[in-house]
């Protein structure tokens, strides 16, 4: 069983070198982690209770062993590979619609335009959503399941607050997260490469 | 180099020695030490009185407050941390403006600062310099002056000011004196601890931790004057005890908070990071000391986290009437600062704290 001595360390670490050690450990033989901080040992066994791991305590003078083991190795967590996201892109959608001259038409161009995203290797850091953009991400958008599809690859999803609120569909986000346009204004400046379909 | 006025000058023959690097670890307000620990003790030691004492820490507030006439009252508060960031000039800043806010936090002006320094001696003497001149820049902006401190040496470093600040002493901004209907309004987004975790993994995307920094070194000014427009009947600054651990200190004997927790705003990364475990020590601190006071236990456990997470210079939180909310909420949207209704305030439930069921 693979031990770690992780005494000494700051929060997050401990928690770091389990995780990583419990990613490892395919065969599920378990990992003994030694740590002299309570709240430290608490952090690990925090991690084991949401993640139902068996992790089991013992002490031995001021140090505390925990032994921790994945239920099965199915159970075993992998990390959303980050080489799965082109960093420093960001797409800003102003609008539920690509382009001009025909709504309907436009509609379709844009769900084509974020069906494409998902079939790329990788996908955006950052999408923004906002005035019209923001109908995307919430029930009823014919869009939700391709940017749902770009957030398991690893996209960072937001959705403008106060547009949310302004068409009354605060309750109807259905992906990624509220922000507002301090924020926005921070990841377009801060983007490699802002697109806006 | 101290010029008449209290000017700082750069004196000649001085290089500007920008980007100076200091070794962090943890640090900001994941620093505390935890509340129950410090409680206890506080309450075992004498207590003293006085006509002139409008706020003290009996009722755990941001600052004292000392009237000196009918229309003034001097705000006294200080706070000094490690670093939680390697540059040094940004962590000047950002500890500064985490001491500034308790001014602003019971509705006050800042008036001047005193430096607090611990500073290895075996350390280069350049990164200090950059420090003070972060924290110097930080009272500036803050409208204050910085007129002297003292330093010792130490082990490690820490930094922070001691602020004085006005208030009409019926105009200050207490903890306790939110009403059942009032609203809550925050005017940060939460997580500077859970990014700056996943920073020291080195699991942080650069952006997450720059827009975290961004929201440390921002002062709570802007914040104040527009709220002090308003009618404000609670007032705390968000820091190392996380909002629910603020907000209980806000939430005397007869009110309970109701948390909408679709509404809190959450910095860049923060809910990926805490899904990943990347967390402080003082959280899991703040969540021990808050058993049998909240009830976030509907939550996800990213969300829960995140109410848990220790800020480091968060930001205002303040109960409002139902009736001006609305409208200082757009006030403050309109004048920049990323502020959100986070929730509301009720009668007294079987916890301070709850969530909405919404």
């Amino acid at each position: 069983m693979k031990r770690i001595d992780a005494r000494f360390l700051a929060c997050p670490m401990p928690v770091v070198l389990t995780r990583r050690a419990i990613a490892d450990d395919t065969q599920g033989h378990g990992v003994e982690v030694v740590v002299n901080d309570e709240i430290a040992a608490q952090n690990i066994e925090k991690m084991a209770g949401q993640c139902a791991w068996s992790c089991v305590r013992d002490t031995q003078g001021a140090d505390i062993i925990l032994t921790v083991r994945a239920a099965r190795v199915e159970d075993v967590p992998v990390k959303a590979a980050k080489h799965a996201v082109e960093a420093g892109l960001c797409i800003a959608f102003g609008e539920d619609q690509m382009g001009a001259g025909d709504d309907a038409l436009g509609k379709q161009l844009l769900k084509a335009f974020l069906f494409a995203l998902t079939q790329r290797d990788k996908a955006p850091e950052t999408m923004l959503f906002y005035h019209g953009g923001a109908r995307l991400t919430c029930e009823g958008s014919s869009a939700l399941e391709d940017i749902m599809a770009l957030e398991k690859m690893g996209t960072q999803v937001y959705t403008c607050g106060a547009c949310l609120n302004y068409y009354g569909i605060t309750e109807d986000l259905r992906v990624g997260e509220v922000t507002n346009m301090y924020a926005i204004a921070e990841r377009m400046i801060h983007a490699q490469k802002l697109v806006k379909p | 180099m101290l010029r008449k006025g209290g000017t700082c000058e750069r004196g000649e023959g001085m290089e500007e020695k920008r980007g100076a690097k200091i070794y962090c670890e943890g640090g900001g307000c994941s620093a505390k030490l935890g509340m129950g620990a410090l409680r206890s003790i506080l309450a075992k030691l004498p207590k003293q009185h006085s006509a002139d004492l409008l706020v003290g820490f009996s009722t755990s507030d941001d600052a004292a407050v000392y009237q000196i006439n009918d229309t003034q009252a001097i705000v006294q508060t200080l706070d000094f941390f490690p670093p939680m960031v390697d540059d040094a000039y940004t962590f000047g800043q950002i500890a500064a403006a985490n001491a500034l806010s308790d001014v602003y936090a019971m509705g006050g002006e800042v008036k001047s600062a005193l430096n607090i320094v611990c500073y290895p001696e075996t350390e280069a003497f350049d990164a200090l310099g950059e420090i003070l001149r972060g924290g110097l820049e930080k009272v500036r902006e803050a409208g204050g002056i910085l007129c002297g401190g003292h330093s010792i040496a130490d082990d490690g470093i820490k930094y922070g000011l001691s602020v004085t600040g006005v208030v009409h002493p019926k105009r200050i901004w207490r903890n306790v004196g939110a009403k059942p209907g009032d609203r809550l309004i925050l005017t940060k987004a939460l997580g500077t601890g859970i990014v700056m975790a996943a920073r020291g993994a080195g699991e942080a995307l650069a952006a997450h931790v720059d827009a975290a920094v961004a929201s440390m070194t921002m002062l709570n000014r802007a914040a104040c004057e527009v709220l002090r427009k308003h009618p404000v009947h609670a007032c705390t600054d968000v820091t190392g005890f996380g909002l629910l651990g603020h907000l209980c200190e806000m939430m005397g004997g007869d009110v309970t908070a109701r948390l909408n927790a679709q509404s809190i705003p959450s910095l860049p990364g923060a809910m990926a990071y805490a899904k990943e475990f990347l967390l402080t020590g003082a959280a899991q601190k703040n969540r021990n000391a808050l058993q049998g006071k909240v009830d976030v236990d509907a939550l996800p456990f990213e969300m829960q986290e995140l109410l848990y997470d220790p800020q480091t210079s968060g930001g205002l939180l303040a109960a409002l009437p139902v009736t001006a909310a609305d409208e200082a909420l757009a006030a403050l949207q309109a004048a920049g600062v990323p502020a959100a209704m986070v929730g509301e305030v009720t009668k007294r439930k079987a916890v301070q704290v709850e969530v909405s069921k919404a």
